[in-house]
This record gives C-alpha cells, structure tokens and sequence, in this order.
C-alpha cells in the first residue's frame, strides 16, 4: 500500500505535495529560528509558484508563524533570550501602528499609484537596511580581530537625547535602560510600515533592536519572536473571520516543517556570535530586496494579476 | 397558394426530421458524473464515451461555470518599472476550460480546411467571444491573450490532444472515448461535458452532460467550518497552532538537543 502523497486543500481549493510542503516549511523554519524574522517574505511566494492563491498563501503562512513563533519564542526563552518588557511595549506600539497603518494604506490607494510606492519603500528600506548592516557588521568584526585601541568614552547625541527622555526602566534581560516611550513609538513606527508594505514586520523590527534600541542581537531574535507571536495571531483571526482566507490543513502542515526548523534555528543561531547573524542577516535582507528589485525591472511571464493578492 | 403552403410544411417537418436524426446519431456517456473531493484528491480522469457520425471529428470540452474576474494589468511605470496598472473586469469567464482532441490542434488547424473555423470555435481562444472586458486601460485584446495565459499557468485552461480515440466505423457511425484530465486544482460546483462532432465545415451536433464536483469528508467538514463560522474557525486555527508549537517546542526541550 502506498502512502499518499498529495493532501487536497478545501480553502485553497488545490491539492499540494505534503514533502514540498514540509520541506518549505523546515527551511522558513529554520531562518526564522536564527533570525527572528518571521518568514513571511520567503513562504508566500514560495507557496504561490506551488499553486496556493496569492490572499490564501499570505493568510494561511500568518497562522502558521503563530506556531513556529510559539516553538521559537519557547525556545529562546528557556536560553534566556526573551525580553517581555520590552516585547509588550514594542507590541502596543506595534498594535497602534498597525492600526494606523490600515487607515493610511486606504488613502494612498484612492490616491492612485499606492502599489509602487509601496514596492519602492520596501525596496529602499531593504537596501539601506541591508546595507547598513552588513557594512557595520563587517566593521565591529574586523575590529574585534584587531582590538588595540581604547574604546570611545564620548556619547553621541542619539544616545544624549535617549537619556533625556522621560519615564527610563531599566530592561534587564537587554541590558540596557530606555524611556517607555522609545520602545513604544518605534513599535508604532514598524507597526505602520508593516501594515502599508503588508509584512509582519521582523525585517524592519529587527534592525529597530539593534541600532535604536541597543539590544544584544541574541535578545532581539528571541524577543521579535514573542512580539511576532501576536502580531500574527491577530492577523490569522481577522484574516479568517472576515476573508475566509486561512487554509488550516496548509498552515499545520507548513507549521510541522518550521517549528521543527524553528528550534534547530534557535540553537544554530547560539553558536553563532551576534556580528556574525547580524551579517547573515543583512545578507538575507539584500538578496530579498534585489529579488523585489529584479521583479521591478524584469518583464513578468504574465502581465496580469488577481485583485487582493501581492 | 395552399399547395404552396402544404409543401412549405412538408419541407419544414423533413428538415426537423433530419435535425432529429442527427440529435440521433451522437450518443454520449460520462462516467464519473459525480468527483468527490477527498483529503487525498490530487485531480482524476472523466471518462466520456459514446459514438458519432462516422465522418466527424470529436472535440470534447470540460467547462466550469461562467464566473466574473477582477484583476490588475501590469505595465510599465515611467518607462522603467512593472508595476499593476490599470483595473479589469472580466465578464463571463468560464472557470475551468479543458479542450480535447484526438489530434494535435494546431496540425488540424492545417490540415482540416473547411472545418478549421468550426475547430477554432471550439478552442480556447473561443472564448473570447462569450467575454466581455471592463477596463480603464486600453490593451483589451493583449489582456484576453494574458487571462489565457493565467489559467492555463494555473492549469485550469488547458488543450490537450491524443486522448480521444476512435473504433472502427460501422453503419455511418463510428465510437470514440476521451480520457479528460481533470486538475487537481478544482472548486466544487457544477461543471459540463459537451461533445462536439464536426464535419463539413461546421458543428453538425452538440451533446452535453453534467458533472457534480463536492467536497467529501474532512476537506467538506473543515469548509462548512471555515465559511460557515469563520471566527470560530479563526480561533481553533490560532489555538491548534500555539498547541503544536508548544507542544514541538517541548519535544525538543524533552529530548535535551541543547
């Protein structure tokens, strides 16, 4: 007797190989244990070439993330990388921002052209992110190969004006002590730019961490986790309550494969220092971002797409 | 004048007749009539069978219901980037197109001559005729091309040729049988087998049978799940996912792999 092979799928109305599936999911899995992003930007077009539609991939790989996020959450935390205080903070503020960003999508499209200013954001973004990154994470491990020199006593005024904020805490498991209101109104920021560009966010929240909020690269990957973990749970309720777009059967399956993948990632990350996943991660964000930037400029097979997809 | 009359009424009822007759000579059988879609659905093969003038070619065409289809066209954005443009409705789309040979359509296209228009009514490109396009843009006929390319990408348009065969031809009539495949990538609903027999350079008859597509099983229960109680559904998704997430998480943590 044979084992089949092929699983139909009611709600994205085709049936899929269950081992491309599984090993999709592994392989998201994976890069979101290590880097605490998400995956989404890797796992929807993916599972479009392997025929799901465009509005059911996105929905159905947001209730997936709720799984592998949990796993991944859950192992961070037992390795001491999570950080819940920050994580809430930067989550209300994610929540506001979110908000606010569904209403500012609205606008953009009834003024036209919204879908290119999006692509050029993200594309922008990406690249100076990317960028800024990789380069600095080449420099401090460069640095570290060579360090003679004393380490600069002066502040720089970013960190003058931090310090000036009111209402500083003292966030223990990041080691360092902020105003409330930093974690707050950069969760608000990443909460719009996710909700305009139609991400979850790990890409840009990430980077927040490290460079705006100075947290040590182990801690942010935990934390965004955490802070992913409900960002996608809400996506994945609203998604299924008002667009009928959340293909369970798709999204346990792609679950087995990532949170699997998700805890191998925790512990390869681990033995990874931070400049080394910070140059990995940049690496990942620039091929991303030439992907989308190849996609731009390259004619596409076919010049036509369905309304609501990506 | 009521000579002319009775004559003008005997011509009618012989050429009634003759249409009858023709009704007659093509005899269709479909089997499955129902496709149940289980968890293990991967597409199947309708089977259609019967016979046909003996001197006709048979095409046969599996369609899904007429459906309506919102979409962006893509073009160029100052010159440089391809960006989704203009909007469009099409009107009347069927949702499922397979159309069957027994030979290549192309090569029939060469070699049939006068039944190449009839051929050609009956191929995808047909369909056009029976579509209407809403845009606010002005490549109305590059966008019918890139539908067809669409579907056919999705594997719901599709023209296949070598699965219909002939039996030897007896008595004017000759059988055939069409393997059609039918994809994996399918909605319950309605759908139809319509035969077409050409020959003398036109359609000379039609038949068509129903087929019954349902969701069976699972992939049934966990639909009425998700349409009928979609925040419900929404909530068992999330919490089902956390559960398994946990739940790997403490595998994993279980078997020590630090």
């Amino acid at each position: 007797m044979s084992i089949p092979l092929h699983l139909y799928l009611p709600i994205a109305g085709n049936s899929v190989n269950l081992l491309a599936i599984l090993g999709l999911g592994g392989a998201v899995g994976l890069l979101s244990g290590i880097f605490g992003v998400g995956g989404g930007f890797l796992m929807t077009p993916l599972l479009i070439m392997l025929g799901i539609p465009p509005t059911v991939a996105a929905a159905s790989d947001s209730n997936q993330i709720v799984g592998a996020s949990t796993s991944g959450t859950l192992a961070h935390f037992r390795l001491g990388n999570v950080d819940f205080r920050m994580g809430w903070l930067l989550l209300i503020g994610g929540v506001i921002g979110g908000t606010a960003g569904v209403q500012i999508i609205k606008i953009l499209r009834q003024l036209g052209n919204a879908d290119f200013l999006i692509t050029v954001t993200y594309v922008l973004m990406l690249g100076i992110i990317g960028s800024y990154m990789f380069t600095e994470s080449l420099q401090a491990m460069r640095k570290q190969k060579t360090e003679t020199t004393a380490p600069n006593k002066r502040e720089s005024i970013y960190t003058r004006m931090t310090r000036s904020l009111p209402w500083q805490m003292e966030f223990k498991r990041s080691g360092v002590r902020l105003s409330i209101l930093m974690p707050l109104v950069l969760g608000v920021l990443v909460g719009v730019l996710a909700a305009i560009m139609g991400v979850g966010g790990g890409f840009i929240m990430v980077p927040v961490m490290v460079y705006l909020l100075r947290m040590p690269m182990h801690v942010v990957v935990g934390t965004s986790l955490f802070q992913i973990l409900f960002t996608c749970i809400n996506v994945t309720i609203m998604q299924a309550w008002e667009n009928h777009t959340v293909d369970f059967i798709l999204a346990l399956l792609l679950l087995l494969g990532s949170s699997v993948g998700a805890q191998v990632g925790a512990r390869v990350g681990r033995k990874l220092h931070g400049e080394q996943l910070k140059i990995l991660l940049a690496s990942l964000v620039l091929v991303v971002m030439f992907k989308m930037l190849h996609e731009l400029l390259a004619r596409p097979d076919v010049l036509l797409a369905y309304m609501g997809g990506h | 004048m009521k000579t002319k009359s009775v004559l003008l009424a005997a011509l009618l009822c012989l050429f009634a007749g003759a249409r009858v007759c023709a009704q007659d000579t093509i005899r269709m059988t479909v089997t499955p009539q129902v496709i149940d879609i289980g968890a293990f659905y991967n597409g199947t093969t309708i089977t259609a069978t019967g016979t046909v003038p003996a001197d006709s070619l048979v095409i046969v065409r599996f369609l899904g219901d007429s459906c309506d289809l919102h979409m962006k066209q893509k073009g160029k954005l100052f010159g440089i980037m391809w960006m989704n443009l203009d909007s469009l409705i099409f009107k009347g789309v069927p949702s499922v197109c397979i159309v069957s040979s027994a030979q290549d359509f192309d090569q029939l296209a060469n070699q049939a001559g006068t039944e190449a228009s009839a051929i050609a009514s009956l191929r995808l490109s047909s369909i056009k005729q029976n579509t209407r396009i809403e845009s606010n843009g002005n490549n109305q006929a590059e966008a019918f091309e890139e539908l067809i390319k669409l579907k056919s990408h999705e594997g719901l348009y599709l023209e296949t040729s070598g699965n219909i065969s002939y039996g030897e031809a007896a008595e004017g009539q000759k059988s055939f049988r069409a393997d059609i495949p039918i994809p994996s990538r399918l909605a319950p609903g309605s759908y139809v087998v319509e035969l077409a027999a050409v020959s003398g350079g036109e359609i000379v008859v039609r038949s068509e049978q129903p087929v019954t597509v349902n969701l069976v099983g699972f992939p049934a229960l966990l639909s009425r799940l998700a349409f009928g109680h979609a925040a419900l559904y929404g909530i068992l998704a999330t919490v089902i996912a956390l559960l398994a997430g946990l739940a790997i998480g403490m595998v994993f943590d279980s078997k020590g792999a630090h």
